[in-house]
């Protein structure tokens, strides 16, 4: 399964705590980062149900967003990519 | 966009450390200072390929062990070093009764002649469906009826020597660059031309993963039965890759060459050893990754190249176990 996550999370002068980087070390355990708040690659079904628990955990729903992306199949895709592709995921 | 495979490879000299649980590479320029720094997801890796000078800690080592990934080092002129398996209670092989069978069917000469000579059969039909696609004429006939009155393993061993020498001269035929891929001999240790070192490096790939395959089921690499156990330390990832050699690795170099994805650019020479460069290695391992990621349709599944590697595996186990009829994978 392949997929494309990113999110928005308010920072701590709006709430009482600050939980973005509680978010960001939980996603990158899953997924590479491809830009700030970018992240995508592939991930088992039940890895993906494992991170999702996560995030519905950590994020407060009245004030963060993460938008999340799932594809199956891949066949009808092509990634484009203008200037630098900071983060190969394969190669480093 | 690009699948993966759950393996990373590290080209460039630097360090892995741990930190917030997770494994990060910071990358060295020339001086050893650090220029980036990239985050491993732990969850999203199970191999690490490790083809540069990299610094590490028994700290991050026992975390990957925890996390069960396996490391796979490599010299700098990308031969194979060694792997590091991490020792844990979900990952070590625990069975008993398996390794004792293991032993049995390889001290048993029937046993053992018969599963090293389909292992053989497999691989010499698999080669001839090369030739095949690639609309050169190859006649195994004899090199199979050679190999049903074959009885001991040096006879076997015999047949497949004789044959791989006659394929690897039809390699002419398919290979449309003569200029600076011409195969005269095959050598190894170090390999001296292009086209020996191409297929080294794709071998040991092939090995790699057979042998991460094999750490998966409960049998045991050291005891292989085409090979002989005492030549290495591991030896049945030997006996697995010689039936996946011909569909993964020959088709990977016969279409990298024809396409002219690899030329004679792509080789560094030093001191009479051949190495790729670190573009090159990515271009091959791009391939090789969407070839491991293809699915194939096998006994009514859909299967990628990995579970069929550990699938063969698992039959090769009930074969040892149960005395099940075992028949080499056999592409169509």
């Amino acid at each position: 399964m392949y997929v494309i996550l990113f999110y928005d999370i308010m920072g701590a002068e709006s709430k009482e705590k600050n939980n973005a980087n509680r978010i960001r070390k939980a996603v990158e355990k899953y997924l590479p980062r491809v830009q700030f708040s970018v992240f995508e690659g592939e991930i088992r079904q039940s890895d993906f149900k494992k991170l999702a628990a996560i995030l519905q955990k950590e994020c407060i729903k009245e004030l963060d967003s993460i938008i999340i992306y799932t594809f199956n199949s891949l066949k009808y895709s092509d990634r484009i990519v203008i200037g630098q592709d900071k983060n190969q995921s394969l190669f480093s | 966009m690009q699948k993966n495979d759950r393996t990373h490879f590290i080209l460039n000299p630097g360090r892995l450390r741990r930190q917030d649980n997770n494994i990060y590479f910071d990358k060295y320029d020339d001086e050893m200072s650090v220029v980036a720094t990239k985050i491993l997801p732990i969850n999203a890796v199970d191999e690490i390929y490790i083809l540069a000078k990299v610094d590490m800690d028994s700290y991050t080592m026992a975390f990957l062990a925890d996390n069960n990934v396996l490391l796979h080092i490599f010299s700098p002129y990308q031969s194979f070093r060694g792997n590091f398996f991490p020792n844990t209670s979900n990952s070590v092989n625990k069975s008993g009764f398996v390794l004792l069978q293991q032993l049995r069917s390889f001290d048993d000469e029937i046993k053992r002649s018969y599963i090293a000579r389909e292992i053989t059969r497999a691989h010499i039909l698999n080669d001839a469906l090369n030739c095949k696609r690639h609309g050169v004429k190859f006649d195994t006939n004899p090199h199979i009826s050679a190999l049903e009155v074959a009885k001991t393993i040096p006879e076997i061993m015999a047949v497949e020597g004789s044959f791989q020498k006659l394929y690897y001269e039809k390699w002419n035929e398919i290979i449309s660059d003569q200029k600076s891929f011409k195969f005269t001999v095959r050598s190894k240790r170090p390999p001296a031309d292009k086209i020996n070192s191409f297929i080294s490096y794709v071998n040991t790939r092939i090995y790699n993963v057979c042998l991460s395959e094999i750490y998966k089921t409960e049998l045991d690499p050291r005891i292989g039965f085409l090979h002989e156990p005492n030549y290495r330390s591991l030896s049945l990832h030997l006996d697995l890759a010689e039936i996946f050699k011909p569909i993964l690795g020959d088709t990977l170099i016969f279409s990298m060459l024809n396409k002219k994805e690899i030329t004679a650019k792509d080789f560094e020479t030093n001191a009479g050893r051949i190495k790729f460069t670190n573009d090159a290695v990515q271009k091959i391992e791009m391939k090789m990754i969407s070839k491991l990621t293809d699915q194939i349709e096998a006994g009514g599944q859909k299967l990628t190249w990995r579970q069929i590697i550990r699938r063969e595996a698992n039959r090769l186990k009930k074969c040892i176990c149960e005395n099940a009829p075992y028949e080499g994978f056999v592409y169509q």
